[in-house]
């Protein structure tokens, strides 16, 4: 079989790694010993190949069955994986800014229920002052008195309840 | 016991059946992770979660096919899916002088090699570090292939049931990664007068 340049080079790949039948070896093989340039090629692609054992490689890995084990035990722990794998696609400023808002609206809302409960408190003294004060009882009766009579006896009233 | 018949102890509930096999499998799913990431940490926490993946799995393990063969397709998935998640933290990052731990400048990389650095082992860092990068640098269907045959030592036909392609769609594949890696590489190495 008689192989020309541009064949060799096409199949060079599958003639590194022994892929071709045995008379296309054969014929690459001979082409090679005769070709300078089909030559060069081939010890550059070797030469290349080899290179890529130079590759970092982890020789050793103590404590991963237990660090496997761990990780498998969390996720079995996990109540809702689709939430989580849910969760998990909204990305980190999103769930950042939703949390911001969250804490804002809780501060806000927060902050009225104590300023308004507090108010109560303060007063609650004084509403039952009020009750007393607006009571129909007092205010039922008109006792048909002139203006400055009725604010004297206020005033007589007010002085007796400050005692 | 076979891989298979160990697997199927562990779907049946055996978990001292599943540390075997990840004591077995470890290191070349290790290695697996370490060439598709280039980096030693996310080797070890994908490797970690391919096992996991494995045992969650293992209800839906039938013995079709040899275990390896869907360790590596799921090793496969795993890696790609990390990478894909990697390049879209990087397009979407707002450092803009974000730059991959393993890129220089080509000039950089010409004083290195001119240079007459004195330590054999930061010489040998580097020729890794070169070497990651060319394995990096190719398309995600070369690198696999290129990883799957150069590094583990499967045959095409079982690099072709892990990826479910066809075997002259490896052949193919591991052409064209060959062709790539040569293109990147042989320019250094003409620098370096290895060849």
């Amino acid at each position: 079989m008689n192989m020309n340049c541009k064949h060799v080079i096409k199949k060079m790949s599958a003639f590194q790694d022994n892929a071709l039948s045995t008379a296309e070896l054969t014929a690459i093989e001979q082409h090679l010993k005769e070709c300078q340039k089909c030559s060069q090629q081939w010890q550059e692609l070797e030469s290349v190949w080899e290179k890529l054992d130079t590759v970092e490689t982890i020789s050793s890995a103590p404590f991963f069955w237990s660090k496997v084990s761990r990780k498998i035990d969390e996720t079995e722990n996990v109540p809702s994986q689709s939430a989580v794998r849910i969760l998990s696609w909204i990305p980190a400023p999103a769930v950042a800014a939703i949390a911001l808002i969250i804490a804002l609206l809780s501060g806000i809302y927060l902050g009225k229920f104590l300023s308004q409960h507090t108010t109560i408190n303060q007063y609650a003294a004084s509403e039952q002052e009020i009750g007393e004060w607006y009571t129909l009882n007092s205010t039922d009766e008109y006792r048909g008195e002139s203006i400055t009579d009725i604010y004297v006896s206020l005033i007589s009233e007010d002085a007796s309840t400050d005692r | 016991m076979t891989d298979a018949q160990i697997m199927l102890q562990v779907k049946n509930g055996d978990a001292e059946a599943f540390e075997q096999l990840v004591e077995k499998y470890k290191l070349p799913i290790i290695n697996f992770c370490l060439r598709f990431s280039g980096n030693k940490d996310d080797a070890e926490d994908l490797a970690q979660d391919v096992f996991v993946r494995v045992f969650q799995a293992a209800e839906r393990y039938e013995d079709r096919a040899k275990f390896s063969t869907w360790l590596y397709r799921i090793a496969v998935n795993l890696c790609l899916n990390h990478q894909r998640r990697k390049k879209l933290i990087t397009f979407l990052s707002l450092d803009r002088n974000h730059h991959d731990s393993s890129e220089r400048s080509s000039d950089n990389l010409e004083a290195l090699f001119s240079s007459s650095t004195p330590e054999r082992e930061y010489e040998l860092k580097e020729q890794q570090r070169l070497v990651q990068q060319a394995i990096n640098s190719l398309p995600e269907n070369q690198k696999t292939v290129v990883i799957l045959y150069r590094y583990h030592n499967l045959s095409y036909q079982e690099i072709a049931k892990i990826l479910n392609i066809s075997i002259s769609a490896v052949e193919s594949r591991l052409h064209r990664a060959k062709l790539n890696l040569k293109k990147r590489l042989l320019t250094v190495m003409k620098q370096t007068k290895e060849i």
